[in-house]
């Protein structure tokens, strides 16, 4: 998955003129803790947060201060097409709150926020979709994930989502398949995992 | 059956405890095909429970019409309306999702289960009946404004709660819903009034379909603070269901103080069902039944209408609908258990 498929687009932006007291208004109506900054032709040329404002305020003359004398200049930035793994990594390290996203010409196209990395894992659990959940315990990979997959690939309409957890920290390279299924009764393709041989997690068992 | 009924129908007021039921056979011909565990046989497995207990004789069976399409559509999206029964008509074997399998004769079964909904309460708000029990399928609490899930056609308790508060002007009606799964259609229909009053009590979301009722759904706006979701984690029974009732659920319906009790009595909590994790025993479902029919008596004369959702163990089902049947019929301060024993 790319920053494209993840971001929030398009986005609010401000301007270097703008006062910060009327950008604070704005953040605050809106529940966002980040701007962009752009010049007239749309281009990127900082970021102004929260903290910024909190800042500006709390060193006096804050009615009369702008953006311009409050932002961060030079901020990282992401492209569309940038892999997500990329941005994580990069929200991670470097502790950002959110990161605006650029095209080629530094125009901004988009904001991803840690919000948006929620948002991402959300749609990978399969979270905004109605369905019930399937464990399956993959004790021995190398056979049993085959025919777990095998036996899902049967009923691949039904399937929201397939996450295989990451075998760090688990003992003899096992894992576990979290299977999110469209429908209410996942009965029979509970009872056909069990009848390839898997062990399915029967909960409150 | 004839002799009770001439003996309330002359005076004023029902007897003491006339427990009627809305069932009409009919709802069978909803076919949901081979291995669907909504089937046809639920209803059969009731009705055959209730003739051997000799319940079936004590109960004031009234008859259904199909709901009107004004009382459907006081809930539901017309357009949707339209569209089950079309799907229907034309042959289609589901709707929506391949949950919610269809045939020729869904439509009228759907319309007669939400009719079931309307006959127990006229029955109840006339006052020719204590209570009802309307034992319908196709179920109706997953059913959306605009769209069918989870085996749902037309979301019956929600009609009955809208026909209420249209048809009686009551102004506190409240919906506890113990089917093992949430109540979500229910929940967003009402989730924004105030008039309407909804407790779900359910297995965890991130387990069970379909993966809403979290705790902290509380209500919409008005409805703020008029919707409360219990989600209890897999393997819970008795114990922790009785907690839940005494700690949050009864306490808030008696703040609540509803003019008319509506329940969404699904029994797939029980111990044998396919579809769930939970270990309800039937003396759990009769201590619940026995608690909100006393909060009934308490706030509101006693006016309480059931209607089954789900439960896919035919054995747990047909014991489960006996017993909490057996709680409704029950005189006040009577322990049918014992008036059980001493009728055999
Ligand atoms: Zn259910």
């Amino acid at each position: 998955m790319l920053v494209r498929d993840g971001m929030t687009s398009p986005v609010m932006t401000t301007t270097p003129d703008a006062l910060l007291a009327a950008v604070d208004d704005q953040m605050a109506e809106r529940r966002v803790h980040q701007l962009p900054v752009v010049d007239a032709a749309g281009k990127l040329i900082g970021i102004i947060t929260a903290r910024d404002i909190g800042l500006a305020m709390a060193a006096g003359g804050f009615e009369k201060r702008t953006v311009e004398s409050a932002m961060t200049t030079e901020p990282v930035t992401l492209r569309p097409s940038d892999t997500l793994e990329h941005a994580l990594t990069l929200l991670l390290r470097e502790r950002f709150g959110a990161m605006p996203v650029v095209d080629e010409q530094d125009k901004v196209v988009g904001i991803f926020a840690r919000h948006d990395c929620l948002k991402v894992l959300s749609n990978v659990l399969g979270l905004e979709e109605a369905g019930s959940r399937v464990d399956v315990e993959i004790a021995r990979p190398a056979d049993e994930l085959a025919k777990a997959l095998t036996t899902l690939a049967g009923h691949d309409a039904q399937i929201i989502s397939a996450i295989l957890s990451n075998r760090q920290g688990r003992g003899q390279g096992a894992r576990t398949l979290y299977v999110r299924l469209r429908t209410i009764d996942p009965g029979p393709i509970r009872r056909k995992l069990r009848e390839a041989g898997l062990k399915v997690v029967e909960p409150g068992a | 059956m004839g002799g009770v009924v001439v003996a309330w129908w002359g005076g004023n007021n029902a007897p003491a405890m006339t427990t009627a039921l809305a069932y009409d056979e009919r709802c069978i011909e909803h076919a949901t095909g081979e291995g669907h565990p909504e089937r046809p046989d639920r209803l059969t497995a009731i009705v055959q429970k209730l003739r051997a207990t000799h319940q079936w004789d004590e109960l004031l069976h009234l008859p259904i019409k199909p709901a009107a399409l004004e009382s459907i559509t006081a809930v539901h999206d017309p357009a949707y309306v339209r569209r089950l029964q079309a799907a229907c008509e034309m042959g289609e074997s589901y709707i929506d999702a391949i949950d919610s399998a269809v045939c020729p004769r869904s439509y009228a079964a759907a319309l007669l289960a939400a009719g079931a909904m309307i006959a127990a309460t006229d029955a109840v708000m006339t006052g020719r009946a204590h209570n009802a029990f309307a034992p319908v399928r196709p179920p109706g609490h997953h059913c959306e404004f605009d769209r069918s899930m989870g085996f749902c056609l037309l979301n019956n308790i929600a009609i009955a709660a809208q026909h209420l508060i249209s048809r009686y002007g009551l102004e506190r009606v409240a919906i506890v819903d113990f089917d093992v799964h949430h109540g979500n259609g229910t929940q967003h229909l009402f989730e924004e009034r105030s008039d309407v009053f909804f407790v779900s009590i359910h297995e965890h979301p991130s387990y069970l379909y379909p993966g809403t009722g979290f705790a902290w759904e509380k209500g919409v706006g008005d409805g703020e603070g008029a919707t409360l979701n219990m989600p209890l984690p897999p393997g819970s029974g008795d114990n922790e269901y009785r907690a839940a009732f005494e700690t949050k659920i009864l306490p808030a319906l008696e703040q609540f103080s509803p003019q008319f009790l509506l329940i969404s009595a699904g029994f797939d909590a029980a111990e044998h069902d396919p579809l769930a994790h939970q270990k309800v025993s039937p003396h759990g479902f009769a201590w619940m039944t026995r608690r909100l029919k006393a909060l009934a008596e308490k706030h509101c004369g006693g006016r309480l209408v059931s209607t089954l959702e789900g439960g896919y163990d035919l054995r747990s089902l047909a014991e489960c609908v006996s017993v909490h049947l057996r709680e409704l019929m029950a005189d006040e301060g009577e322990d049918p258990a014992m008036a059980m024993k001493a009728g055999m």
